[in-house]
């Protein structure tokens, strides 16, 4: 099994930095879209991670 | 609140579904642009059926119950999405190759046991129910609530749900007519793929529309909602009501696993033709969907709660999308809000009913079939009779699904119903990810752990489902008997871990049998498994035909064999091992994809089997290799460096100048690199894969012969080309036992010697004229004297009167007439030979002491030359098996060489002594002997110890191969006898009176 090293990296910074995350989105009170700039921030790295490869399927 | 009419509803309905019905129409016959049909966001769109009646209208009752954890639901779908190339690319990659379309087939396919596919089939079916009862729950009750009924009246008016059973029928048809209809297994159902995809776009742009109406048309701006959102703190406090974090643990699992685990999505995914383009944009694409999708969740679970609050009559909160144009009086909203439930419900239903219905094909239907008729072939037509089966499996499901929500039907369950579900699923986990990491699971340890894990599912979550009285309320059943959060999370973690748990220990007691572990070979991406290569026991296509047709009949048979042939490139007349197992593997796979791999395995272990014989198999160096190529980009490090040298020392062996082959155990030709190439004029790849009998014929036989001679080595074969003197080759050979030690294979190197062959002959031929020149002066003498005493009798006979004498003159006359001529034929015997002196020669018996008394009469005629007498003491009567013209050369060069050595007036003998089968003939003399460090060199070309300009350096060389060639050996003392002296030993072959004589 291959697991590429940004995939790897992402996982640990993730690890490391949930609760932090999870305590900014839940103390925005009014300014509730806050989950949504972290989510975009993740869907920047799935990008980054799958810009290239599958090109055997 | 504003209400629609039941016509009105009806009329909605079905034009959305006429709509979809044409988009798919459309796409399907080609009429819409290709570059838009073909468009990777096409494929991202389509996987929006993810995101079903539970993410558009039980968002809102999470959202307004556990805050912010509703993005639970996309967090695992984008996890999912995050490591698609851990787990999402394994499984595309199996299911392109080998046709698989559903989970029940990988499973299949990977434990090759058709029961376990059955079970997977059975309790899959028993899990999707309750979603596809969500499904129709969430259309009804929204026909319920735009008809005007409250919560208290949804169940009482049976006309709302006669429009819910119309709505499954249509749809129904949908899926039977854009997804039944499959004729090649690995063909895209365009059109419903762009229906599916036209589906997420409706509901996303219902949505947007939505959220945008909730935002600038209940709260009139951002502003305004951030001054509502002070006003009422418990609104952001419900935003901060978090799960627990086991349960919320559970949920981002049981969502996550749901990515691969749930059918429709699973056939969205994987079957429907994915690509690199498709997969890299959905890996980001789908979770940027998602994210539109889920931001106006929170706007209209608020705009709902203050038009409550406004108005004091509400709706369920899971219906806070239909509440919104339905409390503010708007047709249009309300309509939006309807189309996006009825679009997100309608995609999952179509999309599983259809999974779910291949599914039961294939591990149910066809796998009894099989089993009680042993084969198909009493089918007139298959594929119509599979479309048929199909389509009657669709409808049954649908409405399993329809009974399944009566049954279920007392309130607002949604969140529960979908929850459910993918608590059912969660437990094919296990399953699939032992199928794709670990090699040692085996079929009985998968079905154990999922037994166990679905029985907890059905006595603790479904059960109470059922039998629960009043389980109106909050989501993941709180009111259930004994099933709170908590309870739920820990029948969830614990039914996973149960199966997991059995999965393992089963599979340890249990052993893998060989069709499993070359199934966990193709499956496996662990490069330290090596795939193993099979042998076939049938020669051609046309033999796969017949033995296909005891199982299909004979048109399917031939159908499938001219398929797979066409989709490999293949020629009819293909009988190379390595493409008629391609073909197999190809056959198998376009099988699976019609009747599934149980029913594939099957048939074409019944019909085409491989050989038993496993001490033929041995490792797929071509499968290595292709493995390899293909995970390149994937190497890095060390992985990286040593895939570098295995590039670096393949182009090494592939551009040596010198031919190297390496063949299998069972002869099958596993590498044949440029030399070969460019000496047989065959490609390697129309070789590799071949047996050699496959070659030209002349390398055929050549090779052939050198293989099941068993030798070490062949010096100098000649290979007879028509088109000019032929090649000359020597072959080594060496076993190569690979790190398995499975096998032992063999290189073969073949190194061509046809240059330094035709230079040597020319050289023995400029050898040969000087020797000739040496001659002259002796064959002047030689002929000079007869000839003057010819001119002698001649003259006297011109005066001669006595008629006595004449007749004793003329036979004088003849005497010297025949001494010239016996000279001058030795002469031309001579020029003739070694003009193709290692040419292969018909080997006869020749007189050994005549051909020595030749060679010693022609030295003689030498006069330049040390005077010496040859003795020759060998047998009249001893023959061997020779070419005389050769063997005279040999003589030429070992009594030149023995003359040249020793003293004026010395004497060489030539001796012969029977050894068994062969004579040994000694050449002695009594010259000065060879030094002990010239003696490994005398027979090297080039080499001699003679001055400069007495000899070329090529005698004893030729000797040496002309023996050779005559399957003799030559030996050499020296020196030989008091200090001095050199005998050269040649053995040959013995000949006897009776053959052919020279």
């Amino acid at each position: 099994m291959y697991i590429n090293r940004t995939l790897l990296l992402v996982l640990a910074i993730a690890a490391v930095f949930t609760p932090s995350a999870l305590e900014w989105v839940t103390s925005g009170g009014v300014v509730w879209y806050r989950a949504y700039l972290l989510w975009l921030a993740i869907i920047a790295l799935a990008w980054w991670n799958n810009r290239s490869g599958y090109d055997d399927l | 609140m504003m209400t629609f009419s039941a016509p009105q509803l009806l009329g909605c309905m079905l034009g959305y579904l006429a709509l979809l019905f044409t988009v798919g129409w459309l796409a399907e016959r080609g009429k819409l642009p290709a570059a838009v049909i073909n468009h990777p966001a096409i494929y991202t769109l389509s996987l929006g059926v993810i995101a079903g009646g539970l993410a558009i209208y039980g968002a809102s009752q999470f959202a307004g119950q556990y805050g912010y954890s509703f993005l639970l639901y996309y967090a695992g779908i984008g996890l999912m999405l995050l490591l698609s190339s851990v787990l999402m690319y394994p499984v595309m990659r199996i299911c392109r190759l080998y046709q698989l379309s559903s989970l029940a087939d990988l499973l299949t396919f990977r434990f090759r046991s058709p029961w376990l596919g059955a079970l997977v089939t059975l309790t899959m079916l028993g899990a999707m129910l309750p979603l596809l009862a969500l499904q129709i729950q969430v259309i009804a009750d929204a026909i319920h609530f735009m008809s005007g009924d409250t919560p208290d009246q949804i169940h009482e008016t049976a006309v709302h749900d006669l429009l819910a059973v119309a709505f499954c029928v249509v749809i129904g048809t949908f899926a039977v007519y854009f997804g039944a209809r499959r004729l090649k297994p690995e063909e895209r159902h365009t059109g419903l793929v762009n229906a599916i995809a036209f589906e997420s776009l409706v509901k996303l742009v219902a949505m947007l529309a939505l959220g945008t109406y909730a935002l600038y048309g209940v709260f009139e701006g951002p502003a305004n909602l951030e001054k509502w959102l002070q006003q009422h703190p418990g609104a952001i406090a419900m935003m901060n009501n978090p799960l627990r974090r086991d349960a919320a643990h559970a949920l981002l699992l049981l969502f996550f696993a749901g990515t691969i685990t749930m059918p429709h999505i699973f056939h969205m995914a994987f079957s429907e033709g994915p690509d690199g383009p498709r997969l890299r944009m959905a890996s980001w694409g789908l979770s940027v969907y998602l994210l539109l999708l889920s931001i106006p969740i929170l706007p209209i679970t608020w705009a709902a709660m203050q038009l409550s609050d406004g108005s004091g009559q509400s709706l369920p909160q899971v219906y806070s999308a239909l509440a919104l144009g339905l409390q503010t009086q708007s047709r249009g909203i309300s309509v939006t809000a309807f189309l996006a439930g009825m679009s997100a419900a309608s995609a999952v239903i179509i999309v599983s009913t259809l999974a779910l219905a291949n599914m039961c094909l294939k591990h149910l239907v066809l796998p009894l079939r099989l089993r009680v008729r042993r084969g198909l072939q009493a089918a007139p037509d298959i594929y119509a009779q599979l479309n048929w089966a199909r389509a009657a499996l669709i409808a049954a499901i649908i409405g399993s699904g329809y009974l399944f929500c009566q049954a279920v039907s007392k309130g607002e369950l949604l969140v529960d119903l979908g929850l459910t579900a993918f608590t059912g699923t969660l437990q094919f986990l296990p399953g699939v990810l032992s199928a794709l990491f670990w090699p040692r699971a085996t079929r009985l340890g998968v079905t154990s752990g999922l037994l166990a894990g679905f029985a907890i599912w059905c006595a603790l979550i479904v059960w109470p489902l059922l039998t629960v009285a009043d389980a109106a309320g909050a989501p993941f059943g709180t009111n259930w008997p004994g099933l709170a959060e908590e309870s739920w999370t820990a029948v969830c973690i614990g039914s996973l871990a149960l199966n997991t748990a059995l999965l393992a220990v089963v599979s340890l007691l249990t052993r893998p049998t060989d069709a499993e572990l070359a199934s966990a070979e193709v499956c496996s991406l662990d490069d330290l498994v090596r795939p193993i290569r099979r042998t076939l026991g049938l020669a051609a296509p046309a033999d796969f035909r017949a033995a296909l047709a005891s199982a299909l009949g004979d048109r399917a048979a031939n159908t499938e064999v001219d398929r797979a042939l066409k989709d490999l490139g293949l020629a009819e007349t293909e009988n190379r091992p390595y493409a008629l197992r391609q073909l197999r593997t190809r056959i198998e796979a376009n099988l699976s994809g019609l009747l599934g791999p149980a029913v594939a395995f099957d048939i074409m272990r019944r019909c085409i089997p491989w050989r038993l014989d496993t001490a033929q198999t041995s490792e797929d160096i071509s499968l290595i290799e292709r493995g390899l190529d293909r995970a390149q980009r994937s190497f890095t490090g060390l992985a990286a460096d040593i895939d570098n040298l295995r590039r670096y020392h393949r182009e090494t062996l592939r551009d040596l100048p010198i031919g190297v082959m390496s063949l299998g155990r069972d002869g099958e030709i596993l590498m044949w690199n440029r030399s070969m190439e460019d000496a047989t004029g065959v490609a390697s790849e129309d070789i590799v894969g071949s047996y050699l009998s496959s070659l030209p014929q002349a390398w055929s036989t050549l090779l052939q012969q050198f293989v099941s001679s068993g030798k070490a080595e062949e010096h100098k074969l000649h290979l007879p080309e028509p088109d000019s003197r032929g090649r000359w080759i020597s072959l080594h050979r060496a076993a190569v036992e690979s790190s398995s030690g499975l096998s032992e294979d063999e290189v073969i190197v073949v190194e061509d010697l046809t240059d330094y062959t035709i230079l040597e002959q020319e050289l023995l031929h400029n050898e040969r004229l000087a020797s000739i020149g040496r001659f002259a002066a002796g064959v002047a003498h030689e002929i000079g004297n007869p000839v003057t005493g010819i001119a002698c009798l001649a003259q006297n006979l011109a005066v001669e009167n006595d008629i006595e004498v004449v007749p004793e003159s003329a036979g004088t006359i003849l005497k010297q007439t025949e001494r010239i001529t016996r000279i001058v034929e030795s002469l031309v015997n001579f020029s003739h030979t070694g003009r193709d002196v290692v040419d292969d020669a018909v080997l006869v018996a020749v007189n050994l002491a005549d051909c020595v008394d030749e060679a010693a009469h022609l030295l003689e005629l030498d006069r330049s030359a040390t005077p010496v007498s040859f003795h020759n003491h060998c047998n009249r009567e001893l023959l061997v098996q020779a070419d005389s013209q050769r063997l005279l050369q040999v003589f030429i060069n070992l009594l030149g060489n023995a003359r040249d050595a020793s003293e004026p007036g010395a004497s060489v003998d030539i001796e012969a002594e029977p050894s068994g089968e062969q004579l040994l003939i000694s050449v002695t003399d009594s010259g000065v002997g060879i030094p002990a460090a010239a003696q490994s060199q005398v027979f090297d070309p080039f080499f001699t110890t003679k001055e400069p300009g007495q000899g070329t350096g090529l005698g004893l060389s030729l000797v040496y191969s002309i023996v050779e060639s005559m399957g003799g050996r030559i030996q050499l003392q020296s020196p030989w006898a008091a200090g001095q002296g050199t005998r050269f030993t040649l053995c040959l072959n013995r000949a006897e009176y009776g053959g052919e004589y020279q």
